[in-house]
């Protein structure tokens, strides 16, 4: 019997790490140590249609930098021509109709990974003027009036009192800021902005960078995208000011203090129109936006080799047969047992139920550490004030489990409404827990209060929290899950380990302080 | 230096001397004891019927209810006894065991209170639909309440005090004397306070006692002597038990006795997973003995 349990365990390691050792080639190609916070795919759809003219469409397309890295590209047109132009800061495509009357459409996509970046501006900055070489990004535009006496008078008076560069922008900023919003669509110039006291985000963005302009100091637009999983046709404009030599973000309409969110596309620097297109034609467009299933820390333009390999759950990924999210859970599964069989047997920690702290941790790591384990707490209280009277009445125990779960269930549901009738976000996500597996416990720590007293059913509780936390440290790690997804050979280790642990007779680490007097004898 | 490297040395040395659940578990119960036969053990209807069928001393069975509706039928037999125990056959830890008791004028009493019948119908019913059994079906056990000897009242004067012998393949490992104290409420575990006195097996004299926390020469209580007394009955005590192991298909088993005051010494409970707070009370590790 040993032997044979001895040869699984071997198999189990030899296997996993053979299988585990001919992905780390393909893998060294792939790594990549950027480490997106949002992941896209974004589409471009346009349609065109000239009746007897040849028709052509100009769009910016979006460039790799240090906070965004854009990948996958592919497009889909018929009949038309295809060119890419470097235009100063910017990329430009032009497609271009060979033929007449025809209908054309145009699909560009591509994959967008973001990272949000936050600058910390310096403070005592001297109030010196640009260098020469940011002349461009000092000088009057079109739409940005730096000069006209308004733009100019305002921006001596809101600079009268400001020493530093750090003060004067954000005396800028914070003017711009609290004029208020309104959704205009079309194109206002600073000075509009500042004559109506009210603008969207291109208004804004413009006078911002007109007020920066007048006072020396470099400043120019950006456009682009906010990516949320939606289909739509309005893009974005924000503001860069040069402070230092580094171009540090401003968004002025969603109050972004030099800080860019990872979910902003950039598309095109300057004041452009993002889409040009041939005059008085018939032309639809929209920006379709997905979240994407992707892996971190893997360029998935080069992933081929790896979910080539015979174990690999990139191909499911890909497939979207199962949502990401269920395939991580099923991946940290295993490891929870793990987890727990380490905490219980090793350790020593009690804990009521064996998989619940793996469950509830894994729907902390949705609902948030703190309010979830309030919640945890909050619905375990209600069932064990519900198993008062029930206990009490003599109930058997399956009804009054189903008692006890419809109970639950309705207060939950009350809960829910309460939450989104006062928009308390953290009270809605209540629904996410496991009511029958939290049912269960709480009935059981309702018992356990009735059978070993307070004391030692709260003992019980607090160390069923502290399993579930040490469980939720585990599976909140982004590493830990890739690791697993890139090689679910691991779960044979787990296995292997779990196996080795069946049988392992130590004293547990509590053990040793139950039995203190024996052993320091 | 030196003296740290010793005692680092005496902590491990004296760590592997002690038996934790891990390996109670792996190398005692789980190779010794078959499973389907862990309700021969748990079931005390069913270890009675083993010790019954081998002439093996253990409290009288007056009747055992399977069905609520025969609760009345069989209640009008049991009125002629003066003292009986209400026992649920699958209860843990004490749970749901009454002891009843006639008083002057005939009527029921538990506790010092009067009960009235059906107040015990109640219980019995609800032995039955498995409050104490987790749920599943259950079966009363009626039977004989024990007097327990004058030796126990020397030590403390309430309460049933009993012994645990642990076997493994019918050699005696350990036993202790598990006592009540005034917190543990009549009741004999360690960590509802009671005592726990290890037992010199070999000269069958009570050792020091130990309630969790320390140990003592005499109850903490009232301060009778506990150390060195002299334990009547012992041979037999170890005698009955090992019969116990010879009949039950269990090799390794905790058996739970008490000496009642006319009939000796007799079996109480079996246990398939005896606790190891015995070490405790014997002030050393159980694997010694397993060589």
């Amino acid at each position: 019997m040993n032997k044979s349990f001895q040869i699984t365990i071997y198999l189990l390691i030899a296997f996993a790490m053979l299988s585990m050792a001919f992905k780390l080639k393909p893998l060294t190609k792939t790594l990549s140590g950027f480490m997106p916070s949002s992941i896209y795919e974004v589409s471009y759809n346009f349609y065109i249609k000239g009746d007897d003219k040849k028709v052509f469409v100009k769009s910016y397309l979006p460039k790799s930098n240090h906070r965004q890295k854009i990948s996958n590209v592919e497009q889909d047109y018929e009949k038309m021509t295809f060119k890419i132009k470097d235009e100063k800061e910017n990329q430009r495509a032009t497609w271009r109709s060979k033929t007449t009357s025809k209908f054309h459409s145009i699909n560009y996509s591509f994959l967008f990974k973001g990272k949000a970046v936050k600058y910390n501006i310096a403070e005592n900055l001297s109030l010196e003027k640009a260098s020469s070489s940011y002349a461009n990004y000092l000088v009057e535009e079109e739409h940005i009036e730096v000069h006209h006496p308004s733009i100019d008078s305002l921006a001596r008076i809101l600079t009268k009192n400001t020493k530093d560069l750090k003060s004067l922008v954000t005396s800028l900023y914070d003017y711009v800021n609290k004029t208020p919003s309104a959704p205009i669509r079309d194109l206002t110039s600073a000075l509009t902005a500042f004559k109506q006291n009210q603008a969207s985000c291109n208004g804004k963005a413009r006078l911002f960078v007109a007020l920066c302009r007048n006072r020396g100091i470099a400043a120019r637009l950006k456009g682009g995208l906010i990516l949320e999983e939606t289909k739509k046709r309005t893009s974005h404009l924000w503001t860069e000011v040069n402070i230092n030599g580094t171009w540090i973000p401003f968004d002025v309409l969603n109050n972004h203090f030099a800080y860019l969110p990872s979910n902003y596309l950039e598309l095109y620097t300057g004041d452009h129109f993002l889409i040009t297109h041939t005059p008085s034609v018939l032309f639809d467009y929209n920006y379709e936006i997905k979240p994407a299933n992707n892996v971190p820390f893997i360029n998935s333009a080069n992933i081929e080799e790896l979910s080539g390999h015979p174990i690999s759950l990139l191909k499911v990924l890909e497939s979207k047969i199962i949502p990401k999210s269920v395939l991580y859970f099923l991946l940290l599964l295993p490891l929870g047992g793990l987890l727990i069989s380490l905490i219980k047997n090793v350790i020593g920690l009690k804990t009521f139920g064996i998989f619940l702290p793996v469950l509830i941790a894994y729907t902390l790591t949705t609902t948030g550490y703190v309010s979830g384990i309030l919640l945890f707490l909050l619905m375990t209280l209600i069932v064990v004030l519900l198993s008062f009277p029930l206990n009490k009445w003599g109930l058997l125990y399956t009804p009054k489990m189903a008692v006890v779960l419809t109970a639950t269930i309705i207060i939950m549901l009350m809960l829910l409404s309460v939450g989104l009738h006062y928009k308390l976000q953290w009270l809605t996500t209540i629904t996410f827990f496991p009511i029958i597996i939290i049912s269960i416990m709480a009935e059981r720590f309702s018992r356990a209060i009735e059978e070993d007293g307070h004391q030692k059913a709260l003992s019980t509780l607090f160390q069923t929290l502290v399993a579930t936390s040490i469980c939720y440290l585990v599976f909140s790690s982004v590493v830990i899950k890739t690791i697993l997804l890139l090689f679910p050979e691991l779960l044979l280790l787990v296995l292997a380990i779990s196996l080795k642990l069946g049988k392992w007779i130590g004293l547990r680490l509590f053990e040793y302080q139950r039995f203190s007097k024996l052993i320091t004898k | 230096m030196r003296n740290l490297k010793h005692r680092i040395n005496n902590y491990l040395g004296n760590s592997t001397k002690v038996l934790g659940i891990n390996e109670r578990n792996v190398s005692l119960i789980y190779p010794n004891n078959e499973r389907k036969y862990y309700k021969l053990a748990d079931d005390k209807v069913l270890t009675k019927t083993i010790l019954e069928t081998h002439c093996i001393d253990c409290a009288k069975t007056y009747a055992v209810i399977e069905r609520i509706g025969d609760i009345q039928a069989q209640w009008q037999a049991i009125n002629r006894y003066d003292k009986i125990a209400i026992k649920p056959a699958n209860g843990s830890g004490g749970g749901g065991i009454k002891i009843l008791r006639k008083n002057d004028k005939n009527q029921w009493c538990s506790g010092g209170q009067l009960v009235d019948d059906e107040q015990i119908f109640l219980h019995m019913a609800s032995i039955i639909m498995g409050r104490y059994s987790l749920g599943s079906d259950d079966r009363v056990l009626i039977e004989e309440c024990i007097e327990p000897h004058p030796f126990f009242h020397e030590i403390y004067p309430e309460g049933v005090p009993d012994f645990r012998v642990i076997l493994l393949n019918e050699k005696p490992l350990m036993a202790m004397l598990r006592v009540p104290t005034d917190e543990s409420d009549g009741k004999a575990n360690f960590h509802q306070g009671g005592l726990g006195i290890g037992i010199d097996m070999k000269k069958g004299k009570l050792q020091l006692a130990y309630n969790g926390k320390q140990y003592f020469e005499s109850h903490p209580d009232n301060n009778n002597n506990i150390l060195g007394k002299r334990i009547p009955y012992w041979e037999h005590i170890i005698a009955v038990s090992l019969r116990v192991a010879k009949h039950f298909p269990l090799q390794y088993l905790g058996v739970d006795i008490v000496i009642d005051k006319d009939k000796g010494p007799l079996i109480m409970e079996v246990n398939v997973r005896p606790g190891l707070g015995i070490q405790l009370a014997n002030q050393q590790g159980m694997k010694k003995m397993l060589k």
